[in-house]
Order: C-alpha cells, then structure tokens, then sequence
C-alpha cells in the first residue's frame, strides 16, 4: 500500500455538500497518497488535525464552511491558523458579505474563498494550485 | 204706658241696628224700625201695609210660610236665618228671633229681631270660595309639577274646567298671542254642559279686533266685562253677544314681562262679578300655565336637545366605528408589513438555505453528468446487459454515504485487501485495485455472496468500475432529492409564513409543525450557535389562526435571538404542556434580564428599546394582539438567568 503523504480537510454541517466535494475531490486528488477526510462537526477537526500532525501527514488544505450551527467557519479558521499558522484554509460559502469573513481576510488567515453554489472548474482552478507538486491525479 | 214712654221706646227701637218688624196675623207689615228699612232701602210709605213676603227671597218665603203656621201655634223661632231683599234685590242675610203677638190668648201678629249678618255671611263666603280656589290651584300646581310632559295638555284642560266650575264660569279658554302675524288663537277650551264650543272658529283672529284687549294684557292688566250689554263699541259687543256671553274676565299670561296669550272665562247663563281676591286667585292660576308653558317649553329644548345629542352620539359613533374600522384594516396592515420586514430581516438566511440545496442541486448535476459521459466513453459498453441489471439491482437496495473520510477508507481498504487475499486467487496488483473499488463502492466483507460473483465475473475490474460510478451517480441523485426536498420546504415555510388574510379561519391544526414551519424560516439564524431545544409534542393539536400563530412565534424567536445576540452561550428553549383544559407554550431564552420598566410597557404598540437598530416596535404587541385574539393569556418572566415567553390557551 502507497505511503499517505498528504491530507486534505472538508467541513461543512451539510453531508450532502460533503457528498459532492467528495466525488468532485477524487478527480484532482490523487488518494493514493492522500486522506480526504469529511467532518459534519467543526468540533472533531481539531482533535483530527491534530492526530494527522503528528503523524506528519502534511495537510494540503482545509475547506470550511461558514456557517454551521456549532461554530462558524471563522471561527474554525481562526482556532486551527492558532496551532497551524502555515494550513492553507479555504473557506465555501453561500455567505459572501460577512464582516467576520472580510475580517479574516484582513488578517491573512484565509488562503481562497469559494462560493456556494460552486463550479466544478472554479473549485479546480481555486484548489489546484493549492495541490500542484504534492498530490495531483 | 204714658205717650212720653212711648216715644222713648219708639226711639230706642229705632236706634238698635238689630232689624225689627211687627206683622198682622197674615204677614202684613205694620211697623218696621228704621235700621230695617235702612237695610232694606224702603221708607214707611214702601213697605208699610204691604206682605212681608214682598221682601223675602224665594228660599225664605218658602221658610216663611212654615214660620207662620207654627206663629200660629204660638211658638216662638229661635235663631232663624233668613235671606231678605232690598229693594234693589240685593239678599240681605239675617240672623234673629220671630215670636207671635198675643192678645187674650189668640195671636194676632208676630214680631222680629234681626241681626244684619250679609257682611259675616259674604266674608265667610268669600273665605270659602278662597280656600276652595286655593285648593284647586295647589291640586293643579302640583298635577302640573308631577306630571309626564305628554300629559300636560290634558291637565291644562282639566284644571281650566276646576276652575271655571268654581268661578261658576260656562267656558274657559286660553288663548295665545302670535305677534309675529298679529293674530290670537284659541289653544285651550273648556265648555260646560249645555254650553256650545268655540274654538274651532277662535284660530286666527286678528290683533287689530281688540286693541283694548292687547294693551291691557301687555300690561299686564286684566280685562273684566261685568256687563256685556254696557259695553261701548259695537264691534266686540255684538260679537260677544252673539256667543251669549253675559260676563267675561280675561288674565294676560305674562313671562318675565313679555305676555304670550291670556286664559278667560266667560259666563252665559248669569253675569257676576269677580272680587279682588278671585281676581288674585285668577292671576295665580295664569301664573301657573305660563309655568307649564314654560316647562313644556324647556321640556321640548330638552327633548329637542336630547335629540340632537342623540344625532350627536349616532354621529360620533358612526365616526368612531369608520375610524376603528380604517385603524384595525391599517392594524392589519401593519400586522402583514411586520411579518414581511421579519422576512426582509431574516432573508438573507432564507438565501442561504435556500443557496446551500441549490449548489447541492448544481453541483450534484454536473457530477451526474461527467459520470455519464465517463461510463458511456469508457466502461459500460464493455459489460453485458446481464452484469448492468445485477450492478442496478445491488445499487438500487442499497442506501450509502458515499463521502468517507480518508483514514477510514484506508483502513477499510486494508481490511478487504486481506480479506480477498485470503480467500480468493488473485493477483497482488489487481487485487489492490479491487479491494480499492470495492471500499469506494461501499461493498463490505459481509457482502460475501456480491464479493464472489464480482470476483468470477470475468471483466470484474471493469464492472467494479461501472458500480462505483453508477453508484456515485445514484447518491448524487438522492443527494440532489433530498436537497430539492430541503429547498422545497424551505419556500413552503416562507410562503406558509406570509400567507395572507386568505385562509385567517380558525381550524384546528398541529402545534410542532406550525412552530417548526417557523423554526425552517429562522432555520439560519438559530444555526449560529444557537442550543435550540425543541421539546413539543407531537400529538398536540391547538384551535386557532395557524397563519396568525405564526408571527407569534416569529416574534417570539426574533426576539429571543436579538436579546442573545450579545451572549456567549445562545439557549432557545421551546415547549407546551397540554391539560384538560389549558395548553401552556413557552418561549425561554437565557438572554439579559428584561428590566421591570421594560416589562410593563413591553407589549405596548411602537415600544422599542432597540432604538434605530432594528424594530418597528411592533413585534409584541403584535403577539399580545394574537394572543387576545385567542384567548390566551401571555406572560412573562425573566430572571438573570433566563427569560421566558409564556401563552397559556384555554382548550
């Protein structure tokens, strides 16, 4: 079995989201080196970003919803750039004008923003560059 | 008895004021003194051989005749009252003793001394006429004050008889004064039996026939005819003699110096005259019409003013009515903007649930797309319509997350590649690739007899393919349902929410659902970290406006959210109890503490403590409005800790 190398991180409270990102994702990412891991509760990323870390798995990027009915999206951000200050982090959202998004924008911490509802190739050409010499299918 | 005697007792006789004659046996007057013919009006040469009964009235000639007999008898009468004439017929009332004149035992005359009591007798009459006149108009003053307005006109006709009866008049009347078209008509009358009436032709007679009349009444004088016949003037004479009338008297009816018309009466059968005293009485009793005219008069002021207030009133309440029907369609008005700037204010979640199942719906789209156009370039043309029908046939009974996290499917992976490693022949790398698709696939080890007919199909690799992209492709298509249902319900809630007037009928509908239709439109909202508690039974039915009820709870978790907004922690808490006769639903959120100021002028209209913020002020009123409209009772309590919103229904 290949080595995992990398990792790459979805979060959003929706499955049926995560539904999509998922059969979207394994077309640009290559699995053979690479975990997509799905989470509905932005509360198990941290503890799972973690446990990746440390097993120095080399985390691509995170795509966050921004609105969940735990904890937002930014707040999600914000928390893991605290420990990871070099994750990129790419937030989905059908919330375009959030001040607390433009805030985060302000403060460098986030790397992309996608909105919902997203193209296919927009995703592709936000990710890819993200992806390119790490783990490209 | 010497002649000096005689003379002395002659002239002693004629000196007493007592009334005294000497008659003959058969009534003959043979000696009369000189205060009886004084009295009378008659000297010696008058009376002097002549019949007493010449000079008696009827009544007493009658008396008399009885006199004599018992004269007669020698008897003696005592304390006889008796009425003479003078000669000018004027009665003369007398008071006296009578006693026969005897000589040897026969009589042969009789002799009288009177007392003069006319003056006694006319004081104690006319004291009597007074009384009685006196009674009569306290009973008519009185009938006046206590009667019903409608029945004075009937009073005022019967006390014009009581007190024409009494002043022995044939016909009373009244008369009113029309100055303005100088004219005088008769509004009252009362006629005596046998007396005829008059006022039919007394309707408009002209103030220019009885100028006398008209100044003496605006004087305030009375007009007295004791004698039609010595009237001067042909004009009114003839014209009351025509009416038969002997006497009259008429009293002007004065108010406040101004003389509105005069009551009369009229005497056919004898003349008479009036005493100043009936005159007095006369003036009393026209004192006292002018009163019940007066009170007639203000009784029609008050019943016209009456009247008027009552148009008034129907005026004012008709205005009243217009207004509260303009203020309660403007209040609905107001009700239904409310609702539409709850929508205005909450719409850009209702974008975002709305936006989150159609970028599913999209997304999903383009993914059933590019797996078409994958199985139809590469795989599905190589396998047979027999392998498709089985890979339908296993996609169709089976319900799959397809999204797995990494680590778990390459744990999974790992397990199936053992497992295929154990029991079936296969080559390393093809065998990779199998237990890979297999995972994806979301076959498992316990999916034994699948495993075994994949395995000995003879192009497995590429039915593997086919069955993880069909199966992808049915997931996105159930996705893409589940998402439509979810945007569905989402529009369904906003139109339920905003539903007009239309369909306001109580009926009877389910309570979780008519609360959750609202929850799906603050769906947004209360996702922000919000720790909603939504504990309603659902076999809770309620008989109300379901649309109304909507905007109460709207209000009430709009509320609750803009009271949290500053919180760490956001509780919303929701629930009902129903007994056999109340069903309590309440609100309870852990916001600020409302300040009791705040509490009690909290469901008034255009109250807001938010200030430019946000608000119209009407959201609680708006509830306590429904509320009433219910019959519920809403209240609220609020702690440091938590505030609760509670509506109490009666079942």
């Amino acid at each position: 079995m290949d080595e995992i190398k990398y990792a790459v991180i979805c979060v959003d409270d929706d499955p049926y989201i995560l539904q999509m990102l998922s059969f979207q994702l394994e077309k640009i990412i290559d699995t053979k080196c690479t975990l997509i891991e799905y989470f509905t509760d932005p509360n198990d990323v941290i503890e799972n970003l973690n446990e990746l870390v440390h097993e120095d798995i080399d985390i691509v990027f995170i795509l966050v919803d921004y609105q969940m009915p735990q904890m937002n999206g930014v707040q999600l951000i914000r928390s893991i750039k605290d420990i990871n200050p070099k994750l990129e982090c790419v937030m989905l959202s059908g919330q375009a004008n959030s001040v607390q998004v433009a805030e985060l924008t302000q403060d460098n911490l986030l790397t992309e923003f996608i909105h919902k509802p997203w193209d296919e190739k927009a995703l592709f050409e936000v990710l890819s560059p993200l992806l390119k010499n790490k783990t490209v299918k | 008895m010497n002649n000096n005697n005689f003379h002395e007792i002659v002239n002693l006789l004629n000196n007493t004021t007592e009334l005294i004659h000497r008659l003959e046996d058969d009534g003959t007057i043979s000696w009369v003194n000189t205060a009886w013919k004084k009295t009378l009006g008659v000297s010696d040469k008058d009376c002097l051989g002549k019949r007493i009964q010449d000079y008696l009235s009827e009544e007493t000639k009658l008396k008399f005749a009885e006199i004599f007999k018992r004269l007669k008898n020698g008897e003696s009468i005592e304390n006889l009252t008796c009425v003479f004439l003078t000669s000018k017929n004027q009665p003369i009332y007398l008071e006296g003793t009578v006693t026969p004149v005897m000589e040897e035992g026969i009589v042969v005359g009789s002799r009288a001394f009177f007392q003069n009591v006319t003056a006694q007798r006319k004081a104690l009459g006319d004291l009597r006429q007074m009384t009685n006149l006196q009674d009569i108009l306290m009973r008519i003053a009185t009938h006046y004050i206590n009667v019903p307005i409608n029945d004075l006109n009937q009073i005022v006709h019967n006390s014009l008889g009581d007190i024409a009866s009494f002043a022995s008049a044939d016909r009373a009347y009244i008369f009113r004064y029309d100055f303005k078209n100088k004219l005088c008509k008769n509004t009252y009358e009362w006629c005596d039996e046998g007396i005829n009436t008059q006022i039919d032709e007394l309707q408009s007679i002209s103030l220019s026939d009885m100028p006398y009349w008209l100044s003496k009444h605006k004087l305030g004088e009375c007009v007295e005819i004791e004698d039609v016949e010595l009237l001067e003037g042909e004009g009114i004479k003839s014209r009351l003699k025509l009416e038969g009338i002997k006497s009259l008297i008429t009293l002007p009816l004065m108010d406040e110096g101004n003389v509105l018309g005069f009551v009369g009466f009229d005497l056919i059968r004898n003349k008479r005259t009036f005493s100043n005293d009936e005159k007095n009485v006369l003036k009393l009793f026209a004192q006292m019409l002018v009163n019940v005219h007066n009170r007639l008069l203000n009784a029609m002021q008050i019943e016209k003013t009456k009247e008027e207030l009552e148009q008034m009133n129907e005026t004012l309440e008709r205005k009243v009515s217009e207004k509260t029907k303009r203020n309660i369609s403007l209040s609905k008005n107001i009700i239904e903007q409310e609702k539409m700037v709850t929508i205005g204010e909450i719409s850009a979640g209702i974008a975002h649930d709305l936006n989150t199942p159609l970028s599913t719906i999209k997304v999903g789209a383009d993914n059933i797309k590019s797996i078409i156009e994958t199985l139809f370039t590469k795989q599905i043309t190589l396998l047979s319509a027999n392998e498709l029908k089985r890979i339908l046939e296993r996609i169709q009974t089976s319900q799959i997350e397809m999204y797995v996290g990494g680590l778990q499917l390459r744990k999974e992976k790992a397990e199936m590649f053992q497992y295929l490693a154990d029991n079936y022949q296969v080559e390393s790398p093809e065998l990779e690739k199998i237990a890979d698709l297999l995972v994806k696939s979301r076959v498992n080890k316990e999916d034994s007899f699948f495993i075994q007919y994949i395995l000995e199909l003879k192009n497995r690799i590429q039915n593997l393919e086919v069955l993880y992209q069909l199966q992808m492709a049915y997931s996105q298509l159930a996705t893409i349902k589940n998402s439509s249902d979810k945007a569905v319900k989402v529009v369904q809630d906003v139109r339920a929410f905003i539903k007009g007037e239309t369909q306001q009928e109580k009926h009877t509908f389910n309570l979780k659902s008519n609360i959750a239709t609202v929850l799906g439109i603050f769906n947004y909202e209360l996702k922000k970290e919000v720790d909603l508690q939504f504990n309603v039974d659902e076999s809770i039915e309620l008989y109300g406006f379901e649309i109304k009820l909507f905007q109460v709870w709207s209000n009430l978790v709009k509320n609750a959210l803009e009271a949290m907004e500053d919180q760490e922690q956001r509780y919303l808490g929701i629930s009902a109890e129903k007994t056999n006769t109340t069903l309590t639903v309440v609100f309870e959120n852990n916001g600020p503490q409302i300040p009791s100021d705040v509490l009690d002028n909290m469901f008034k209209k255009f109250y807001t403590t938010k200030g430019r913020k946000s608000g119209s002020g009407l959201g609680l009123s708006i509830v306590k409005n429904i509320a009433d409209e219910h019959n519920a009772v809403l209240n609220v309590v609020s702690d440091s800790t938590r505030t609760k919103f509670i509506i109490t229904f009666k079942v």
